[in-house]
């Protein structure tokens, strides 16, 4: 982080929690690890001022703590990830409003507000502790009559129509999706410090039973790294638990199956609830399929990680909305839906380090057959305009050909007609492959992988032609599948399996933050700009004169482009003498694109962007101070119109509509952090 | 005398019209004849190159630049504003829940505004010195004002205090006590409370307009329990206290007033 992610990280603690945090945050973030005595020293504060902001900082997660159980010492650390992600919390609600109904909403935000809290606690605030109505469950699910978020004066009102079981259900919900999360000691502690921590608590590597050092400290580090996962996903016990979380809650969403007399799998399910005493011999399962009750001391609070990928997706959807069509969009927003519960967060580190080369071994993904997303698009009628179709059925886009891809083309299909269904993998890697050669232009890659789309049809799954609704559903997918960016992996159908697709996210991530960087150079530098970083893409550092032949542009033309590309940071100038004297006449200058680099420099603008606009912000506030402050007066609250000159209610308004552009704005940026940053 | 020289190299003075090649006497002819040769431009601009000469002699800079011409360049140069497109639905209305949760969050117990007197060693200016004589008269509205809150009020909610450090247990709950490993606290009475779901049954009337303004959402202090006053000394400390002012002020002075007059006027007459 730098330090303009460190001026709008404090900006936003400043606008949210006040000065007092805002100020120790700040200390915290400008020296690092402190001690209460230290941060003391730095803020000019008093103790009972610091320790007062400190205890707010940690109970918002804002602040990382870790006493050393060596010296007794406690030191805080800022926590950037939390404090950038204040910036996301309308996100958040949004996201799970539309996921999982209002009142899920409200919970998230009353989340957000707490930090964390006892699932007791919150159920109680809810106010139906005494009051238990006998509305219908379902329709509170989906979030009670009045509008929760309406407000203070309708609150007291609505005490009534949130049932009990409306609460659970929705937290039920909301842990299933992994929205909220059970809080663990060791999300309060920083990633160094949990695994000084966990090397603590595992064995030594002199313990393992390996022939070799090697080995000993690689069972160790797999050890280690274990432990770290069991306290990222709150599941303390013993190994291969988290699965067996990950099943069980699987199992909660088939209510009708039921419930497996396997007495370990149901203690290894257990774990979920952290400290209960059981009645011995008892199982404790803290939510069940039909009667959804929580225990009320387990804590939460609000899954940071899921939501990102929760914002991936809707991400990733728009993308494919403005890159191919929107059915095509709808049909990948299904694919993503029904690999959701699989995706933990965005970044999963490879569980192997052996793995990390063997990047084709796409089985070990999460996958989603055919079968399960025809089941789950009901409705196919738009799908089946959205591509163009000719009366056998087959799409015929030869219209649109160059005769050098049709020939391209009759090549492929010849090569498909010979081998059977299995060789279709190698076939969609043909198709790319010519799509990689002419990706110049978006426009004719596009029609080829339509092209390509037309011979897969009939080879792949002949078995099926007679679906029309599946037919559709799979041309939409064989179009994802081949488009450059690779949005969607296709597995074959086998022996044993069915036709499966899935996506190789990190792969398919680079692909999209490239996509990312050049749009942004297009609508900064030009077409041309973004044409030549292309170019310097694809043939690595090259030396101007044959970039000015690739590129078939004049050298004044070319180098009023590289320049202030390179000016901005896009693209960078290498020099290679071509002997000792180091004259410049004797010197190669290559131009290069670093995407990692432009990432970074992009990155940080933006964050510059959004910290000025936090500034803007704060000083359109003062101008309107004594209005608004006259305005929050408990008198005036409500009368407005009565309490407010004409020209008070239009600057606020006016302040109200600007404060919106501004958080609007904020938000976009943050799209684009987010997509560059944790996607 | 110029000609001596003349006489010196050359055995005749140059004429008029002569060629000068020697650069010496070229020069010697320029100084002498400067104010009377008119024969042709003294600057010439020499064919080869852009270089300006007077006299042969190469100039560095261009005497001929006409200097209003070429403008500076202005220091802030007209610039076209990029504006944003217009936010979406769904943009909007993720702008106003973030605005709705940041307004909860500042009218909640954990905001705070410090003031300029916190700097620890170091003396503030005095009460007096900040005061505004425009704004900072007490008025009768300032009763409704919110007030701002200088310390977080932490005794609002239970906590769960294993996730703090032992330092800030006795900040966040001061009767909290650990013995073997077992963290006793006395959490009774202290229940979480959410905008919109609040209980107000118990707040006097005075607390209900105080106190909604500041905290409408976690503020439930049961009357048997005591609020632990060290949290609201200095925030209360310096205030000017309104209420008092004018509940005591306004109808007592005039009951005084009124009695008084009764008395007196009586005792007057009679």
């Amino acid at each position: 982080m730098s330090r303009h992610a460190y001026e709008l990280c404090t900006l936003l603690v400043d606008d949210t929690y006040g000065e007092l945090t805002s100020r120790i945050f700040e200390v915290l973030l400008c020296y690092g690890r402190l001690s209460l005595p230290a941060l003391q020293h730095h803020t000019h504060l008093s103790y009972r001022l610091v320790k007062h902001g400190l205890s707010v900082l940690v109970q918002q997660h804002l602040v990382l703590w870790y006493t050393s159980s060596d010296d007794h010492l406690t030191l805080y650390e800022a926590n950037t990830t939390v404090a950038y992600s204040l910036v996301r919390s309308g996100k958040y609600i949004k996201i799970a409003e539309a996921q999982a109904g209002e009142f899920a909403g409200k919970v998230i935000s009353d989340l957000l507000l707490l930090g964390h809290a006892r699932v007791g606690d919150l159920v109680q605030a809810y106010g139906v502790g005494q009051s238990r109505s006998t509305h219908d469950r379902l329709a509170a699910t989906r979030g009670p009559p009045s509008n929760p978020l309406s407000g203070l004066s309708e609150g007291r009102n609505e005490e009534q129509s949130v049932t009990l079981e409306s609460i659970y259900g929705t937290l039920c919900d909301l842990l299933r999706t992994e929205s909220v999360s059970r809080v663990h000691l060791s999300h309060f502690r920083s990633d160094a410090d949990n695994r000084s921590e966990a090397e603590k608590l595992v064995p030594k590597p002199e313990e393992y039973k390996a022939k070799s050092k090697r080995e000993q400290d690689a069972q160790h580090e797999a050890a280690v790294k274990r432990k770290l996962k069991e306290w990222k996903y709150c599941a303390d016990g013993e190994e291969g638990e988290v699965e067996d979380l990950r099943k069980g809650k699987k199992r909660l969403h088939q209510d009708s199956e039921p419930r497996r007399p396997d007495q370990k799998r149901q203690r290894l399910y257990s774990p979920l609830i952290q400290e209960v005493v059981g009645i011995p011999g008892e199982v404790y399962l803290p939510m069940l399929g039909e009667t959804d009750y929580l225990d009320s001391n387990l804590i939460l609070r609000v899954n940071h990680a899921k939501f990102v990928v929760l914002m991936r997706n809707d991400h990733l959807v728009d993308l494919a909305d403005r890159i191919i069509s929107t059915s095509t969009a709808r049909v990948y927003a299904q694919v993503l839906r029904a690999l959701e519960p699989k995706v933990q967060e965005c970044r999963e580190e490879p569980e192997d380090l052996n793995k990390i080369d063997a990047e084709a071994d796409l089985g070990s993904l999460p996958q989603v057959s055919t079968d399960e997303l025809v089941g789950a698009i009901k409705d196919s009628s738009e799908l089946f305009n959205a591509l163009g179709k000719s009366d056998d059925g087959r799409l015929d886009m030869a219209q649109f050909d160059h005769p050098k891809k049709r020939r391209k083309k009759q090549v492929i299909s010849d090569n498909g007609s010979v081998v059977d269904g299995e060789a279709s993998l190698d076939e969609e890697e043909d198709a790319s492959d010519s799509n990689d050669e002419d990706n110049i232009s978006d426009v004719s890659s596009d029609l080829d992988e339509v092209n390509g789309e037309a011979e897969f049809d009939p080879n792949a799954m002949p078995s099926f032609s007679h679906n029309p609704h599946r037919d559709a559903i799979r041309n939409h997918l064989l179009v994802l599948a081949m488009h450059p960016l690779s949005f969607l992996q296709h597995l074959p159908k086998t022996s044993i399996l069915p036709e499966r697709w899935t996506i190789d996210f990190p792969t398919l991530m680079k692909n999209v933050i490239h996509h990312t960087l050049l749009e942004i150079i297009t609508s900064r530098h030009g077409l041309p700009a973004a044409r030549l970083t292309r170019i310097l893409f694809d043939k690595g550092k090259t030396d101007e004169k044959v970039l000015c032949s690739t590129s078939l542009l004049a050298q004044k033309t070319m180098r009023s482009y590289l320049l202030p590309l390179h000016k901005a940071g896009m693209i960078g100038l290498q020099e290679v003498p071509r002997d000792n004297s180091r004259n410049p006449q004797r010197t190669n200058f290559l131009w290069f694109f670093d995407p990692e680099r432009c990432k970074a420099k992009m990155l940080e603008e933006t964050y510059k962007t959004m910290a000025r606009c936090l500034g803007r912000a704060r000083v359109e506030g003062e101008k309107v101070k004594g209005t608004v402050e006259k305005a929050s007066r408990s008198d005036v609250i409500g009368k407005e119109e009565k309490f407010l000159g004409v020209q008070e209610l239009e600057a606020l308004n006016v302040w109200r509509e600007m404060d919106e552009r501004i958080w609007g704005e904020v938000s976009r940026l943050d799209d684009l952090v987010a997509c560059l940053r944790d996607f | 005398m110029p000609g001596i020289y003349y006489y010196k190299r050359d055995k005749y003075p140059p004429r008029w019209n002569q060629l000068q090649h020697d650069r010496w006497t070229q020069n010697h002819y320029d100084m002498a004849g400067a104010a009377k040769a008119k024969q042709g431009p003294r600057i010439k601009k020499e064919g080869k190159g852009d270089l300006y000469r007077i006299g042969g002699v190469d100039l560095p800079w261009d005497p001929e630049l006409d200097l209003d011409k070429p403008k500076p360049t202005p220091l802030y140069p007209a610039f076209q504003i990029p504006k944003p497109k217009p936010l979406t639905e769904k943009e909007k209305s993720q702008v106003a829940h973030f605005r709705k949760l940041r307004e909860s969050i500042k009218n909640g117990p954990l905001y705070t505004v410090l003031g300029d007197n916190v700097r620890v060693g170091k003396s503030g200016t005095s009460a007096a010195a900040a005061f505004n004589p425009f704004e900072g008269m007490p008025k009768y509205s300032q009763r409704y004002t919110k007030k701002k809150r200088m310390i977080p009020k932490l005794d609002t909610r239970p906590y769960v205090l294993k996730f703090f450090p032992k330092e800030l247990w006795s900040t966040i709950d001061p009767s909290a006590t650990e013995t073997n490993g077992v963290i006793n606290t006395d959490t009774k009475g202290k229940s979480l409370q959410l905008s919109g779901y609040e209980k107000d049954a118990e707040m006097s009337e005075d607390e209900v307009d105080v106190k909604e303004e500041r905290d409408p959402d976690d503020e439930d202090v049961p009357e048997g329990e005591e609020v632990d006053d060290e949290f609201d000394d200095e925030e209360d400390g310096g205030d000017y206290n309104a209420e008092q002012y004018f509940d005591d002020g306004g109808d007592d002075a005039g009951d005084d007033y009124d009695a008084g007059g009764d008395e007196g006027g009586g005792s007057y007459y009679d």
